[in-house]
C-alpha cells in the first residue's frame, strides 16, 4: 500500500516465482516429452523445448483410443458426482456442526471411523451388494453414492462450518427463520470457498478415479478416460509420448476449469469478508 | 391357412433363436498393442461363427476379475498366467478341461511342457496360448572387442566373459558398458537357476527346495559379479534402465553385452537399433554338464474357464480357436510370442519370426523347466526374490539367506 | 447465551433435526458401509480366500501377523510415512498457501500453478517421477552434479527410497494447499488490523492469530493426512510394478517401500488370503483410530473453535 512495501513485494513474487517453477517443471516435462520423438524422449541430453515437435503425438494419442467418447462418459459421471456431493455433503455437515442433537458427536465418530478402513477389504463386500442389485455395468454404482456424501468432504466443510459465529445464526433464529432458511440462506453463501473446495475435490477425484469405473464398467464403450490412459501401455513397453501427450490433453480441462473455479474462490472471499 | 400360418410363425421363432448367437463374455489382461491383436482373433471367430459371439474386455486389472468371479457375475473365459492356475484351481474357480479335451479329442499338439504348466493335481485347468522362455542375448562386436567370438557356454565361462566385457567410465566410475545380464533382475535368477541344474521343488513334489544346487551356483555368480563390479554402480545401471524396455534400454543401444530376456525384445530391437549386431544362445550350463545345455525356464499365458462361466460350450468353443493353429498363429505372429504348438514350431510363417529358429529349437530340446505349480507358489516365488535380493546385494551370506528361506517356506507346501 | 445453549441440547426437535439434515449419510452408510465393514471384521477370522465360503480360524490370522517379518516391516514402512509424509507436506501446503493468501498481482495463475501437480494423473505423474529420479538420465541427479553433490540411486538405494516418496509427495499437496488456503480467508481481516494496530509483527501475528484461527483445520489436515498416509498406496503400488516388471507382489528395494497398504493389497489378491488381509486392515483400523483418538482429545488444548469473531467482540 506504501513505498516501504515494494521492496517486500519484490521478495514476495520471487519466492512465488521460484516455488511455481518447481511446482511447474514435472509438468512442463509432461508437455515437453508429450512433443518428442520416442528417440529423443530417451535421448541423454535433455531439452525442455523438442528439437522437432511432434504434434502427431497428439493426434496418434487421439486416435489411439476413443478419445471423445470416453470424454463424455467422464464429464457425465464427474458432473453428477459433483453435484451430488454438493447437495449432500453441506446439509450433513451443517447437521454435525450447528445443531445440537444426540448424534451430533457419535456420527461425526463413526463418519470419521468409516475413513480409517482401507478399501481393499470392503471392495468384494461392495462389489457384491452392487451385483445383487443387478447394477453392475451401469454408472449407478459410481455416482449414486455421491449422494450419500462422503466422509472427506463432510469432515472439511464441519470443520469449516465450526468456524462461523453461532451468534450470526441465533440473530436469525430469532426473527423466525427456519433451520432450514438458516442453512441454505446464511451458511451456505458464507462457505462459498468451502463449497467451491468440495467441488473441486470432486471434480479431481471423479475425473481421475481408476479402479471404480474399471469395476464396474463393463463394455468398453462405456469407459472414461483414466481407463482409457491403459491403453498405451502393453507388458513389455510403453508408448510414452502417447502416454504423455494423453495426459496433457487429460489434464488441460481440468487446470483451465481450475483457473476459472478459483475466481470464483476469490468472490468467495469478498462475500465472507462481511461476516460481522 | 391355419397351417400356413402355424408354418409362418415356427419359422420366424427358429430363425430368431438361430440367429441370435449367443454371447460369450471373454475378459483379457492384455493392454495396448496386445489388446488390439487379442480384438482382432475375436472378430476372426466370430465372422467364423454362427452359435456364439464373443465379446471382449480389456480388464487390465486382476483385482476386477477377481471380484466378479467371486460374485458370480465374471467372464466365461478369461486369460492368466500359468503362475496362478494352482491358486485358482485350488480354490474351485477353474473348470477341469480334460473331459471336453477328450471328446473333442483336441489338445495332441501342444507342447508337453507348456500344458503342464496349466495343471494341477493331475488336472488340466487351462489351454497354452503362447509360451515364453528367456534366452542369451549377446551383442557380437562388444565380445569381438573383448576378444571373444562365441558365447560363454558354462558359468566358470560366464562370470570370466562378464568382468572382462564390464567397462567404466575412466572419469566418474560409473559402468559403461555391463557384461552380465544383471539386467532386468526379474528375468533371470529362476531361469538361471533352472540352467544351472537346479529346481525349486523334490521330484516328487512334496518339498521345497529353495536351497538348490542350481540357485546357490547362480546367487553366487551374480553376488561375485555385484562384488566385484560394485553394487552401487551396478544399481545406478540398473535402476536408470527401467522397468520397462524403452528406446535407451541398454542392450539395445549398445551398453550391455549380455542379456536373458524373452522373444520380445528381438522386435523392439528391430524397431529402435535395427543396426545392432546381435546372436540368441542358450543359457550357460554348470562346468563339466553339458548334458544340461539348454535349460531354463518355461511359463505360459493360460487360457482358462471360470467355474462360475454362463456359457461352458461357448467359453471352450472360443478357447480351441483362439488356442488353435489358426488363432495361435495369428497371435504368435502378431505380437512375436512363441507358439505353444509344436505344428506351429515348424509353421514357415512362423519361422520368418526374427529370433524364433533359436527359441524354437531349445524348446524342442526338452530341457527346460516350469516352476512348481501349487497353491502357493506366487508367495514362494516373491519370499525367494526377497531374500535373493539381500543376498546379491551383499545384506546377507547366501547359507544364511537359505537357510532362513527354507524355515520360512516350509509351510508353505502343506 | 451459554445458559441457553445448554438447554436447547438435544431436545426432540434438534434431535429430528439433526437426523433429518444428516439422513443421507446414514442411509448410505446402513445400506452400503455396515455390512462391508462387518464383514470385513468376520473374515478376519476366517480363512477367507475369497473364492470359498469362510471357515472360522479363530485368531490365527493375527497370530500370524505377529510372527510375520514383513507385516512389521510395512508397518515401520508406513510409520516412517505417517511421520515424514504428513508434517512435511502439512508444513510445506501451509507456507505455500500463506504465499498464496498475499495480494500480489497474478493471484489466480500462481494458484493454479500451485495446484497443478494435483490435477495430473498418478499413474502419468509417477511415472514421470521415475523418470526425474533416474539416476543416469534424471534431471535432478543431473542438478544434483550440477551444485557438485553426489549423484545418488533415488529409487534403488533402499535408503532412499521412502525419502524420494516424500520428496514426491511435496510436489502434490495441492488439495491440502486449497484447504489451507480456504481457512486462511475464512480468518476475519478485522484481527488482523487490530494486532497492527497494536504494533504485531508478521510472527507475531501468525503465531497468534493465523495458527489459532486456522486451527480447527489444522486439526483435520493432520488427521486427514495421516489416514491417507496409512493407506498410501497407489504410487507405491506404480513404482514397484514399473521396477519389478512381472513380479506384482514387490516391495520395492529390498521391501523398502512395502507399505502397510500394498502389504494388504498383495495378501488380498496376489495371494488371495482375504481372511490375512481383513486381520490387516482391522489392526490398522485400531492404530488409527487410537492416533486419531488422542490427536482429537489432545488438541482441546491446542485447537481454537472460539470462532475469532465472537471472542474480540
Amino acid at each position: 500500500m506504501n513505498k516501504r512495501t515494494s521492496g517486500k513485494n519484490f521478495t514476495k513474487y520471487l519466492i512465488l516465482i521460484l516455488i511455481s517453477m518447481i511446482f511447474l517443471f514435472p509438468f512442463l516435462f509432461l508437455i515437453s516429452t508429450s512433443l518428442k520423438s520416442m528417440d529423443e524422449a530417451f535421448s541423454n541430453s535433455f531439452h525442455l523445448i523438442p528439437q522437432t515437435i511432434h504434434w502427431d503425438n497428439y493426434i496418434k494419442a487421439f486416435q489411439k483410443i476413443p478419445f471423445l467418447t470416453y470424454t463424455k462418459n467422464t464429464v457425465v459421471i464427474t458432473l453428477i458426482n459433483v453435484i451430488g456431493q454438493l447437495i449432500v455433503c453441506p446439509m450433513i455437515a451443517y447437521g454435525l456442526s450447528k445443531i445440537e442433537w444426540i448424534g451430533k458427536k457419535i456420527i461425526f465418530g463413526i463418519i470419521l471411523a468409516t475413513m480409517l478402513i482401507p478399501y481393499q477389504v470392503t471392495m468384494i463386500p461392495v462389489y457384491m451388494i452392487w451385483n445383487k442389485l443387478n447394477l453392475v455395468g451401469t454408472i449407478i454404482p459410481i455416482t449414486l453414492p455421491a449422494f450419500f456424501g462422503n466422509a472427506f468432504y463432510i469432515i472439511i466443510l464441519t470443520q469449516f462450518f465450526k468456524t462461523i459465529p453461532n451468534s450470526i445464526l441465533e440473530a436469525a433464529k430469532i426473527d423466525g427463520a427456519s433451520e432450514f432458511r438458516i442453512y441454505s440462506k446464511i451458511v451456505l453463501p458464507l462457505c462459498k470457498p468451502a463449497l467451491a473446495t468440495v467441488a473441486i475435490f470432486t471434480f479431481l477425484n471423479t475425473w481421475s478415479d481408476f479402479l471404480g469405473p474399471l469395476l464396474y464398467l463393463t463394455e468398453q464403450k462405456s469407459w472414461t478416460l483414466s481407463i482409457g490412459l491403459q491403453q498405451y501401455m502393453s507388458a513389455h513397453y510403453v508408448e510414452w509420448t502417447l502416454l504423455m501427450a494423453a495426459s496433457a490433453m487429460f489434464t488441460i480441462p481440468i487446470v483451465i476449469l481450475f483457473f476459472f473455479a478459483q475466481k470464483k474462490f476469490v468472490e468467495g472471499i469478498v462475500t465472507t469478508g462481511l461476516k460481522d | 391357412m391355419k397351417k400356413i400360418f402355424f408354418i409362418a410363425v415356427f419359422t420366424i421363432i427358429t430363425c430368431l433363436i438361430f440367429s441370435e448367437r449367443q454371447i460369450v463374455n471373454f475378459w483379457y489382461l492384455w493392454t495396448g498393442n496386445d489388446a488390439v491383436i487379442v480384438e482382432n482373433i475375436i472378430k476372426d471367430f466370430n465372422e467364423s461363427q454362427t452359435t456364439y459371439e464373443v465379446k471382449g474386455l480389456q480388464v487390465p486389472d486382476v483385482q476386477k476379475q477377481i471380484a466378479a468371479i467371486a460374485s458370480n457375475s465374471g467372464p466365461d473365459v478369461t486369460d492368466n498366467f500359468n503362475t496362478n492356475i494352482g491358486s485358482y484351481a485350488s480354490k474351485g474357480i477353474l473348470m477341469p478341461l480334460d473331459q471336453l479335451m477328450k471328446r473333442d479329442s483336441y489338445g495332441d499338439d501342444f507342447i508337453k511342457e507348456a500344458l503342464n504348466t496349466c495343471k494341477y493335481n493331475g488336472k488340466t485347468y487351462g489351454l497354452p496360448i503362447g509360451i515364453t522362455t528367456m534366452m542369451l542375448y549377446y551383442n557380437k562386436d562388444l565380445l569381438k572387442e573383448a576378444g571373444y567370438d562365441r558365447v560363454p557356454l558354462t558359468d566358470k565361462e560366464l562370470i570370466e566373459y562378464s568382468l572382462k566385457l564390464t567397462k567404466k567410465d575412466s572419469e566418474t566410475g560409473y559402468i559403461k558398458t555391463l557384461g552380465f545380464p544383471d539386467f532386468p533382475f526379474v528375468y533371470y535368477p529362476v531361469n538361471l537357476t533352472f540352467a544351472l541344474g537346479g529346481d525349486f521343488i523334490t521330484k516328487d513334489g512334496k518339498t521345497l527346495t529353495p536351497d538348490n544346487p542350481g540357485t546357490r551356483k547362480a546367487l553366487e555368480l551374480i553376488y561375485n559379479f555385484r562384488k566385484t563390479v560394485g553394487i552401487d554402480n551396478i544399481q545406478r545401471f540398473t535402476s536408470s534402465a527401467g522397468g520397462y524396455v524403452t528406446p535407451n534400454d541398454p542392450f539395445i543401444v549398445g551398453d550391455q553385452a549380455l542379456r536373458i530376456d524373452g522373444p520380445w525384445l528381438n522386435s523392439l530391437i528391430k524397431e529402435y537399433n535395427p543396426d545392432l549386431n546381435f546372436g540368441i544362445a542358450e543359457l550357460p550350463y554348470p562346468e563339466g554338464h553339458k548334458e544340461l545345455a539348454g535349460g531354463g525356464e518355461l511359463s505360459s499365458s493360460v487360457m482358462f474357464i471360470p467355474s462360475t462361466s454362463k456359457n461352458k460350450e461357448g467359453a471352450w468353443a472360443f478357447i480351441k480357436y483362439i488356442c488353435g493353429k489358426v488363432g495361435m498363429k495369428s497371435f504368435a505372429i502378431a505380437n512375436g510370442t512363441t507358439p505353444a504348438r509344436y505344428s506351429l514350431l515348424k509353421d514357415p510363417d512362423i519361422q520368418k519370426i526374427d529370433g524364433f529358429k533359436e527359441f524354437a529349437e531349445r524348446i524342442e530340446k526338452g530341457n527346460l523347466k516350469s516352476f512348481p505349480s501349487f497353491p502357493n507358489q506366487q508367495e514362494y516365488l516373491s519370499q525367494m526374490e526377497q531374500e535373493w535380493e539381500l543376498i546379491i546385494n551383499g545384506k546377507e551370506s547366501l547359507d544364511d539367506g537359505l537357510e532362513k528361506l527354507t524355515k520360512k517356506t516350509l509351510k508353505l507346501l502343506k | 447465551m451459554h445458559l441457553k445453549h445448554k438447554k436447547m441440547k438435544y431436545s426432540y426437535k434438534n434431535n429430528l433435526k439433526g437426523l433429518l439434515f444428516t439422513s443421507p449419510w446414514i442411509i448410505g452408510f446402513l445400506v452400503f458401509s455396515l455390512y462391508p465393514i462387518c464383514i470385513s471384521l468376520y473374515y478376519s477370522f476366517t480363512n477367507f480366500n475369497i473364492f470359498m465360503s469362510p471357515e472360522f480360524i479363530g485368531f490365527d490370522n493375527y497370530a500370524d501377523l505377529f510372527t510375520d517379518d514383513l507385516f512389521y516391516k510395512s508397518l515401520t514402512n508406513t510409520v516412517y510415512m505417517a511421520i515424514f509424509g504428513t508434517g512435511i507436506s502439512i508444513i510445506f501446503s501451509l507456507i505455500s498457501a500463506m504465499l498464496l493468501n498475499m495480494k500480489v498481482k497474478g493471484q489466480s495463475i500462481f494458484r493454479t500453478i500451485f495446484f497443478l501437480p494435483s490435477i495430473v494423473p498418478v499413474v502419468a505423474s509417477t511415472l514421470m517421477w521415475t523418470w526425474i529420479y533416474n539416476p543416469q538420465y534424471g534431471i535432478l541427479n543431473k542438478i544434483m552434479s550440477f551444485f557438485g553433490l553426489p549423484e545418488l540411486n533415488w529409487l534403488s538405494n533402499p535408503a532412499l527410497t521412502k525419502p524420494s516418496l516424500v520428496l514426491m509427495g511435496v510436489w502434490s499437496t495441492g488439495t491440502m494447499i486449497i484447504i489451507f488456503l480456504a481457512a486462511l480467508q475464512n480468518v476475519p481481516i478485522q484481527l488482523y488490523e487490530a494486532a497492527e494496530l497494536d504494533g504485531a509483527g508478521a510472527f507475531q501475528k501468525f503465531l497468534h492469530i493465523t495458527l489459532p484461527s486456522i486451527s480447527p483445520i489444522m486439526l483435520y489436515q493432520i488427521i486427514l493426512g495421516l489416514i491417507g498416509n496409512f493407506q498410501y498406496f497407489t504410487q507405491a503400488y506404480i513404482i514397484t510394478g514399473a521396477n519389478g516388471g512381472l513380479n506384482v507382489a514387490s516391495g520395492g528395494p529390498e521391501n523398502s517401500i512395502l507399505f502397510y497398504a500394498l502389504y494388504l493389497f498383495q495378501n488380498a489378491f496376489v495371494y488371495l488370503k482375504m481372511g490375512k488381509a481383513s486381520a490387516m486392515a482391522w489392526i490398522l483400523f485400531i492404530i488409527a483410530g487410537i492416533i486419531t483418538y488422542l490427536l482429537i482429545k489432545t488438541s482441546k488444548t491446542w485447537v481454537d473453535y472460539g470462532q475469532g469473531g465472537d471472542k474480540n467482540e
